[in-house]
């Protein structure tokens, strides 16, 4: 028991010793309290009204569903008088109050990214830093070895957790407290329903406890996080591979709650594995599973879930350290795959052994595989989206495209005639009136229903054009449904990914192998070889770059075209600030800005890994400095903001649309152009820096 | 053909690890001895120009090696104390590869042959992650060698090796270090005995002691004793003097000693070796 203590001891100091965990931990607390303070909306917290009337809504559907499914006693009755239960029992007889501050702050979902991140950097820190240093065989070897080892570790892992997850709701805390979001710290008194996003929480409890009960829910999710990131990095021989399966692992949970992205159905949402890192999930509208036909809610779920994990994959981790001193994986061998030759090497020039060094190591290849797969299954589900009124607004483009407005005005004025015949032949037949001066009512009706949302869109688009004509901006008719999908596609987060992966393997990769002392003291090695290394590096990421660029143009291309590349961008709306030049010029550029993006994403990859020594810090620091930004900023409202994103040349329009503000436009390349330039320095002096001197 | 080193010097922070090291280089195999931390591996690096010198002056020929630049390379083999490999590089593969860093016109022949030299021939098309530690430490050693270097600096470089090997890599050393600056850092006296021309003993990065193994060798004669007693005074003698070996027969046990003067009566006289005298450097 002392050996105990002791040995944690010394676990925690290991931690608190390493200068990149501190860096790192600051860095995410620093980046998750600007993105609080940045997010909160202090100002949106209104009055919610019609609040009675919602729950009595739901307890009155809950009980005739109970009706209906009464005496059955199964699963669906008890859930139905569960919720009727639940919901009656709120005081509805007051108006929820406004309350600032608490609601931001539990409606605040990004901390769930920097914490996992922060947990499983930690717990792959804490598992994996025997193995890299090469002390695992020593430890195991000592009289007490494995079991209390294996237990000092993990009670290490979630004591880390839980400090860090409790800094990290300090910090969204301060974020949302530094925006003057808490007028109260009391909370007035006010209930969790007293929330706009909560007043369907189904227990009545303050939000001062709620905002407690969300913090305890965390931890226990989190630990469970960090045992299995923790337990992948023991288990895989590649920190890589270890880094990448914990990743997928990470914010494939973190997308399994969050609405936006992929998870649209409620149910997955609420009583998914990792659900109760979310204050939303835990206390949204009362959700349920069926355990044995009884209906146990998720709240209970999402605490007794990470339990059961948490002893899960700490039994596994046991069971790993007891019986076998290290332990690895390799990637399966496919059968089918023919006995090959023995195949005599023949000598090659530099520049292909640095593709060598990419293409002979499987994860490299996996990493490409499964980013471009990744990268054509969301643009081609990205694409499936093509509403019928945009087919129609489609239909009226086509139909009198290219000819500018006022040549049409007959037409048009036809059209809308018969839009407005249906519109009267529909309310007619509908209110029963009588219909007059229509031929055949019931077709007419049947135009306008097919046809009215389409035409609206087609109209608003009449009028820019007139408008923009009386400013003597002649643009062509065209539907830009195309262009405008292409022009909003943003920056792609596969290709950052595997371009990142990518660089930094390479530029690490003698490092890695502790071959780079030999390189240095030969000739080409000290001279050439970080050119040819950039060289192949540029070539690799050209190849990405025109593989994803073809992946999310040709999809868009196919399904709604984009037919005159000599229009003008003032038909794009929401482009206009790059008016005044064509379409196709305005593809062109952006085809242009996004390589040059991909090329200073490679010059900062190269330069950060000759800061960094190891490829997973490298690789990691890197994604995040590109990637974080895109999620915090996509949907600014002010445009000027997303300056400050890195990527921002990779998302080509995004940059060009920094342009009705000079200060942002500096901004953007001093971060896109100037930093990574600087970065790349190290890398060069690797080259002219001879240490003779 | 010759190396000079002056005065060089080097410190990590506090830490003195190579002052004002001067010594002159010419063609043969240098022995560089001294246990761990001596700063054999800064001396190497620095050489290499691996690592930056604080002070002194290296010049090859009469010319300051920082001048030269790639024609400097070019004379350069190095094998590093922990060399590390391509895993993913068949052994052939990584030969090859080094080969283009290093500009060799026409590999081929010349990797066939120093593959078969260390004795890894047969396993020239295996990746090298299935390689043993040994067969990697010869890899290693065969990388240094290729392009025919002029100086050729081997940091350890049979640590991990069999006797049968290291017999095998000291022969092939000796035999290529015709025309050569060749040298070989290591605490292992035997492997340099018999080849080296010259043997440094570098005590916490100074020169201690320079010369031919034969003659530093005599430097411990008559210090050198044998003494025949029995098991029990064993810790005895070893309290008081630097043991060097003990062999037991069974009843009895025989102790090779060093001390200035004789032990005890029964003492007889030993003919001193390399290994008596490093030992009598470093003892303390
Ligand atoms: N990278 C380093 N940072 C700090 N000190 C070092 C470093 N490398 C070597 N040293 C110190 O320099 C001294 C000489 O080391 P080294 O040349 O590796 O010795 P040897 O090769 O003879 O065992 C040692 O005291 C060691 O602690
Ligand atoms: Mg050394």
């Amino acid at each position: 028991m002392q050996d105990f203590g002791r040995n944690l001891k010394f676990e925690l100091l290991k931690l608190l010793r390493n200068r990149m965990i501190i860096i790192v931990s600051v860095v995410l607390l620093t980046a998750n309290m600007v993105a609080a303070y940045r997010l909160c909306d202090v100002e949106n917290d209104a009055k919610t009204e019609y609040y009675a009337q919602g729950v009595a809504a739901v307890i009155k559907d809950a009980e005739s569903r109970y009706g209906a499914e009464e005496g059955k006693n199964g699963f669906t009755a008890r859930y139905y008088k569960m919720i009727a239960d639940k919901y009656s029992k709120l005081r509805t007889d007051k108006e929820p109050e406004a309350v600032t501050g608490y609601g931001q702050y539990l409606s605040y979902i990004y901390v769930d990214l920097f914490l996992l991140s922060c947990c499983a950097f930690c717990a792959a820190f804490t598992f994996r830093r025997e193995k890299e240093t090469g002390e695992m065989q020593t430890l195991y070897a000592y009289k007490h070895g494995r079991r209390g080892y294996a237990a000092v570790k993990l009670t290490a892992c979630a004591i880390t957790t839980t400090v860090l997850v409790l800094l990290f709701c300090l910090s969204s805390f301060t974020g949302v407290f530094v925006r003057g979001g808490f007028v109260d710290f009391t909370g007035g008194g006010a209930r969790l329903q007293d929330l706009k996003a909560f007043i369907y929480a189904p227990n009545e409890i303050s939000v001062l406890s709620a905002v407690l009960v969300s913090v305890l829910y965390k931890i226990p999710v989190c630990i469970a996080l960090a045992f299995f990131a923790g337990g992948v990095s023991y288990l895989f021989n590649s920190g890589a591979l270890a880094a990448a399966v914990s990743a997928v692992f990470m914010y494939g949970s973190y997308m399994l709650n969050n609405r936006s992205y992929i998870n649209k159905n409620a149910f997955l949402r609420n009583c998914n594995l990792f659900a109760s890192i979310r204050p939303s999930n835990i206390f949204g509208e009362l959700r349920c599973i069926n355990v044995f036909g009884f209906a146990i809610p998720a709240y209970v779920v999402n605490i007794v879930l990470p339990l059961l994990l948490i002893v899960f994959f700490g039994a596994v981790f046991f069971e790993l350290h007891l019986n076998r001193a290290s332990v690895t994986i390799k990637l399966p061998k496919l059968k089918f795959k023919r006995k090959r030759k023995i195949k005599q090497a023949k000598p090659h020039g530099l520049f292909a052994y640095e593709f060598r060094k990419i293409f002979k190591s499987k994860l490299c290849v996996a990493v490409i595989a499964l980013t471009l797969i990744a990268g054509a299954i969301v643009s081609v589900i990205s694409v499936r989206a093509f509403p019928y009124p945009e087919q129609v607004y489609k239909k009226y483009c086509e139909r009198w495209q290219g000819r500018y407005c006022y040549e049409i005005e007959d037409e048009y004025n036809a059209e809308q005639k018969k839009i407005n015949d249906g519109f009267e032949a529909y309310s007619a037949m509908r209110y029963g009136r009588p219909v007059e001066g229509i031929d055949n009512p019931v077709q007419a009706a049947d135009y306008y229903i097919a046809n009215y949302e389409g035409f609206r869109l087609f109209r608003e688009k009449y009028e820019r054009l007139i408008e923009l004509h009386e400013q003597d901006k002649d643009t062509p008719i065209l539907f830009e449904g195309g262009y405008r999908r292409f022009f909003e596609s943003g920056a792609d987060i596969f290709l950052i990914l595997s371009a990142v992966f990518l660089c930094t393997y390479l530029a690490t990769y003698d490092r890695v192998n502790n071959t780079e002392s030999v390189m240095t003291t030969t000739k080409k090695g000290r001279g050439k070889l970080p050119w040819i290394k950039f060289a192949a590096l540029m070539t690799v990421s050209g190849a990405l770059y025109a593989a994803f660029t073809l992946i999310t143009f040709l999809p868009i291309l196919f399904k709604f075209g984009m037919a005159l590349p000599y229009a003008d961008t003032y038909a794009v709306p929401g482009f206009e600030a790059c008016g005044g030049m064509s379409l196709g010029r305005y593809v062109a550029l952006m085809f242009i800005l996004r390589f040059i993006g991909v090329v200073l994403l490679c010059l900062f990859c190269c330069g950060i890994s000759s800061l960094i020594k190891n490829h997973i810090t490298a690789m990691a620091a890197t994604a995040w400095i590109y990637v974080i930004p895109i999620f915090l900023l996509k949907n600014a409202e002010n445009k000027a903001a997303r300056c400050v994103e890195p990527s921002l040349l990779l998302d080509g329009s995004g940059f060009m649309q920094l342009f009705s503000s000079p200060g942002a436009v500096a901004v953007s390349i001093l971060i896109c152009v100037v930093i990574p330039c600087i970065l790349f320095i190290p890398f060069i002096r690797k080259v002219i820096k001879w240490n003779f001197r | 053909m010759e190396l000079s080193i002056n005065n060089v010097s080097k410190s990590y922070k506090q830490n003195k690890a190579l002052s004002g090291f001067t010594l002159s280089f010419s063609p043969g195999v240098y022995a560089l001895l001294g246990p761990n931390g001596s700063g054999k591996s800064t001396l190497m690096n620095i050489i290499t120009g691996n690592l930056k010198k604080d002070s002194g002056v290296i010049t090859y020929n009469g010319k300051d090696i920082s001048k030269m630049g790639m024609e400097y390379l070019s004379l350069l083999g190095y094998m590093p104390q922990y060399p590390g490999i391509y895993l993913q590089f068949t052994a052939e593969e990584y030969l090859y590869y080094i080969a283009a860093l290093k500009g060799v016109k026409d590999p081929v022949e010349q990797i066939t042959e120093v593959l078969r030299e260390v004795e890894l021939d047969d396993v020239r098309s295996m990746k090298t992650s299935t390689f043993s530690g040994g067969m990697k430490q010869r890899l290693a050693l065969a990388q240094a060698v290729i392009g025919d270097p002029k100086i050729l600096l081997l940091d350890e470089p049979t640590a991990g090796l069999d006797p049968k090997q290291r017999i095998a890599i000291r022969n092939y050393i000796s035999r290529i270090s015709f025309n050569k600056i060749v040298i070989i850092a290591t605490h292992v006296v035997s492997d340099i005995e018999y080849i080296a021309k010259t043997a440094i003993f570098l005590k916490k990065g100074v020169i201690t002691d320079c010369g031919a193994p034969s003659e530093l060798a005599k430097k411990a004669a008559g210090d050198v004793w044998s003494i025949r007693c029995g098991a029990d005074e064993v810790t005895a003698y070893q309290n008081r003097y630097k043991v060097i070996n003990i062999q037991s027969d069974g009843a009895d046990v025989n102790l090779r000693v060093l001390s200035y003067t004789k032990p005890t009566d029964n003492a007889k006289p030993e003919a001193p070796t390399l290994e008596d005298e490093y030992i009598r450097v470093f003892a303390n």
